[in-house]
């Protein structure tokens, strides 16, 4: 059938129309070849816009549709639907951007005009070659696997499982809880981290659609949205976990202590050990690293103590493999090791620490049973912190950390309510931007919290006068008034940067998702798709996507988990229909299009000697179409014809 | 004319190799690019 095209030129307000003569542009599109009408209004995506088209498909018989307006990204599916509620299949239409490309970056309006034109052009070219599609449905596995047992992790896990479709989920620690388990108190309400955060734990360890794997860590994935398979690696405890009772002798009698990850490293705990004691599962586990039975056979402490004989020393990891429909990735944050940071004396000075390490130093169950003490046992009369170390910094990281103001500020609160220490804080700019938090910046500024702008030089223990002796030395450039400076205080807490886990690239290679410049987990769209990846039925929530509070990962969590059942309850999932097409004839096997593909889609047919491409799979980026080196390969939607066409038209 | 646009789009694709361009988008930037360079003789 001779294509009759459609054209519609969108004013979008006065951001096309402005600086680009859409009339003008409507009367050349009317002139150009198979063009049946021609057509501007003010805004194409509302809906006197959109009947618009849907008239014209019925009263004019257009067999293509060309709209030239704003981004594709932004408003492609609504006028694909407008078209396919009109009968017309939706891949008989095209977009030409004349806002972002055009309108938006030139400011002679005849250049634009001119520009808007050839874009125009191009897109009626391409349209004339295009071929209606259909799309394809997959059905989707209602089972969730949720990747992190933090906040974000046990929230998705039980928004999901409430619902009653099964969740596994995965931690690598022996315990959920992850950060929020190892803080004190929570900003800006000061509610207590474990007494809200325990309850959800308790919940996730007894709810009858969550299975718990803990110690575990995901090994490989497989598949494509709705149907995912994953192995998962479920590492020995050497504690048999239906025989224990939890009842704690063993790592009472266990001789052996080492560096308490959970404490921070202020702490100790025992070679067999419950990393705190809200920990779900309550179950302990050998460290084979520090455990002397390991490392020189003999001990075996824990075993004899133990009445309910779950000691096992021949245990061996587990590789289970389970299918799900859908990925929740909420992996978390690692704080920044400030030890770079020569200057600020970490490790180097004493009493210079970290904000996890006084997290638990004021915590009443952590190592010194809430009491703020300096390593000589002594409590300090002055405290420094330090906002800002590693983040907004170009030598470590540019972005914001977004919660270490406030927990700052929460540690001068705290500071306050424990000692009668002078507290002051270090910062660049005060960003309480979050619901009552400028209050609680107000709060602590009442208490008597002195605040200095300016980042410090230099943290040394070399005393210039007699009142630095024995103290540590902040010097900084007070930055309001513009002096030089040297403070004694008798502690420094480094309000360290969130930054990315130290395994994220691998994390992103296993589940094909991509990361941003500063190491987080990409999502879709930073604001219209915030908890979606580039590969369809993979979320990511929580700090893995960036830093965030809890107000916020609690939050992204739900949403993510709310995409989830949106496509559990749907049951079926739509595949994009421009997808890349192998001609097996022409194929000769080379699997560089193998290669080349970032989405995993291509498979290598050992038998045939052939590529074939898993359409589920396929996000149609046409890599393997430009690799192919035998031209076996063409893109739905994206063939050579449409494309020289298209270029062709933007030289009329 | 024809062959003249055929060496223009060959041109920019030539071109665009060496570039950062990455989306179909910039490429017709580029392509529309050239051929004002054609037009204007610079």
């Amino acid at each position: 059938m001779e294509p009759r095209i459609g054209v519609y030129i969108c004013h979008c307000g006065s951001n096309i129309a402005g600086t680009v003569d859409v009339k003008e542009v409507a009367r050349f599109a009317q002139g150009l070849d198979s063009v049946v009408v021609a057509r501007d209004y003010k805004f194409m995506c509302s809906e006197p816009g959109q009947n618009l088209i849907k008239t014209d498909i019925t009263e004019l018989g257009l067999n293509r549709v060309v709209v030239a307006s704003c981004s594709p990204t932004m408003h492609e599916p609504t006028f694909r639907r407008a078209c396919q509620e009109a009968g017309l299949n939706p891949y008989l239409f095209e977009m030409a951007n004349i806002r972002e490309h055009c309108s938006w970056v030139t400011e002679d309006k005849e250049e634009a005009t001119e520009k808007a034109k050839a874009l125009v052009s191009a897109a009626v070219r391409r349209v004339y070659y295009h071929q209606p599609l259909e799309t394809r449905e997959v059905s989707v596995n209602p089972n969730t696997l949720v990747v992190g047992g933090g906040i974000a992790g046990i929230q998705a896990a039980l928004k999901i499982a409430d619902s009653e479709h099964k969740v596994y989920l995965v931690e690598r620690e022996p315990s959920i809880g992850g950060h929020m388990a190892q803080l004190d108190k929570t900003f800006p309400t000061l509610d207590c981290s474990a007494c809200i955060l325990t309850p959800k734990m308790t919940q996730v360890g007894s709810h009858p659609y969550i299975e718990l794997l803990t110690y575990s860590q995901v090994e490989e994935v497989s598949g494509y949205i709705g149907n995912f398979k994953v192995k998962i690696r479920k590492k020995a405890r050497y504690v048999d976990e239906a025989r224990c009772t939890g009842c704690g002798l063993c790592q009472t009698k266990c001789p052996w202590k080492v560096d308490s990850e959970f404490e921070a490293g202020i702490g100790k705990r025992k070679a067999i050990y419950i990393p705190f004691p809200q920990a779900v599962p309550n179950i302990p586990v050998i460290d084979r690293e520090h455990c002397a039975y390991f490392l020189k056979g003999t001990c075996r402490a824990c075993e004899k103590f133990c009445e309910a004989e779950a000691i096992d020393f021949e245990q061996k990891d587990k590789v289970i493999e389970v299918e799900v429909g859908s990925i929740i990735l909420a992996t978390g944050f690692n704080l920044f090791d400030p030890t770079p940071i020569y200057q600020y004396g970490y490790k180097r000075l004493d009493n210079v620490i970290t904000s996890l390490e006084f997290e638990r130093m004021v915590n009443s169950s952590g190592p010194t049973d809430g009491n703020i003490v300096l390593k000589d046992g002594s409590t300090p009369e002055s405290i420094a912190i330090i906002h800002c170390v590693g983040s907004r910094d170009e030598k470590y990281h540019e972005y914001c950390s977004r919660v270490c103001c406030m927990y700052s500020m929460k540690f001068a609160h705290l500071i306050k309510e424990h000692t009668d220490a002078e507290v002051y804080e270090f910062y660049i700019d005060i960003r309480s931007f979050g619901k009552g938090y400028e209050e609680f910046y107000n709060r602590v500024l009442n208490e008597g919290t002195i605040f200095f702008r300016g980042r410090p030089a230099e943290i040394t223990n070399i005393a210039e006068t007699p009142e630095e002796e024995g103290k540590l030395v902040v010097q900084f450039e007070d930055t309001l008034v513009g002096l030089q400076r040297r403070l004694p205080v008798d502690m420094v807490i480094l309000s360290c940067a969130l930054e990315s886990q130290p395994d994220a690239d691998a994390i992103a290679r296993l589940f094909n998702i991509s990361r941003s410049a500063d190491g987080f987990f990409m999502e879709k769209h930073p604001k219209l798709d915030p908890v979606a990846t580039m590969t369809d039925g993979i979320f990511v929530v929580g700090c893995c996507q960036s830093p965030k509070d809890i107000p916020d990962t609690v939050a992204q969590a739900s949403a993510a988990a709310a995409e989830v059942l949106a496509m559990i309850s749907k049951g079926r999932v739509e595949i994009e229909a421009a997808t890349a097409v192998i001609d097996e004839r022409i194929c000769s096997g080379c699997q560089a299009c193998e290669l080349v593909c970032p989405f995993s889609a291509i498979t290598f047919d050992e038998e045939k000697g052939v590529c074939r491409v898993n359409e589920a799979l396929c996000k149609g980026c046409g890599a393997c179409v430009a690799a192919c080196l035998s031209d076996a390969i063409s893109l739905n939607h994206f063939t050579n014809e449409q494309i020289v066409a298209q270029m062709e038209g933007m030289l009329v | 004319m024809r062959v003249e646009r055929r060496k223009m789009i060959n041109r920019s694709l030539l071109n665009v190799q060496n570039t950062n361009i990455v989306s179909p988008s910039e490429v017709l930037d580029y392509i529309y690019k050239v051929k004002r360079e054609v037009v204007s003789g610079t």
